[in-house]
């Protein structure tokens, strides 16, 4: 009879936050954006309301491009074009 | 000779002139020491992301160059000791972009992040509702809901 409830609770929590994860990354493929740290506008795209870096499981990132998109997420950090931290 | 790219960034004070002189300073320093300059760029005055010595805006500029790697030690030597550089960084590149660079015409961090509102919306209940294209406003409630772990020991 638990298990029956965890089971339930959980599938209605998980399908509207991981429904994503069926999504190609957008970072392969033949016309591909290239991950430059100068263009603040593509990397926005991957960092929350507060300027975290969003998780791959959730923005369908390859492991990869995700390690490139960090990188290029902190220089740009370091270079000012993006806050560490937004209050 | 590896193609590199440097970006620094000059405090706001100095007049358009002066950061001129500083950039051709720099190239200078480059070619003295067998390099080549590929492409120079002066993306102009943008807002910072956070106060760097209490600046709020600095003088954006590009510098693309092929040289050995003791030109690019000299050249970091030089930013260093310069007071009027805040932040520079040289990285190997494959390729000179060709037209402007993006600097130039996007705008600060602050006008992006106000155009581009819209990602979780959240229900009252907590749950997230529907999410848009661009990236996702996640809470940390939101991250952490996988990982909860289910109250055991119910009362039967």
């Amino acid at each position: 009879m638990t298990t029956e409830n965890t089971q339930e609770r959980s599938e209605g929590f998980r399908r509207p936050v991981f429904f994503r994860r069926r999504k190609v990354c957008p970072f392969s493929g033949p016309d591909a954006q290239r991950i430059d740290y100068k263009d603040i506008r593509l990397l926005q795209r991957f960092l929350t309301e507060r300027g975290k870096i969003i998780p791959s499981r959730i923005s369908s990132v390859s492991g990869k491009k995700q390690r490139e998109l960090a990188a290029a997420i902190k220089r740009a950090r370091f270079l000012a074009l993006l806050p560490y931290e937004v209050q | 000779m590896k193609l590199y790219e440097c970006v620094f960034v000059a405090r706001q004070d100095l007049a358009t002139s002066q950061v001129e002189t500083m950039m051709s300073n720099f190239t200078t320093t480059i070619t003295e020491m067998g390099g080549k300059i590929e492409k120079t760029e002066n993306c102009g005055l943008r807002q910072l992301a956070y106060r760097i010595r209490k600046n709020k805006k600095g003088h954006y500029c590009i510098i693309y160059f092929t040289a050995n790697g003791d030109a690019v030690a000299e050249l970091e030597r030089k930013m260093r000791v310069n007071e009027d550089v805040l932040r520079n960084l040289t990285v190997t590149t494959d390729k000179v972009p060709t037209g402007s660079s993006v600097l130039s015409f996007t705008k600060g961090f602050r006008d992006n992040r106000r155009r581009e509102e819209g990602g979780y919306q959240r229900s009252p209940s907590g749950r997230s509702m529907h999410s848009s294209e661009d990236g996702a406003d996640i809470e940390e409630n939101d991250m952490d809901m996988s990982i909860e772990v289910e109250p055991k020991g119910e009362a039967v």
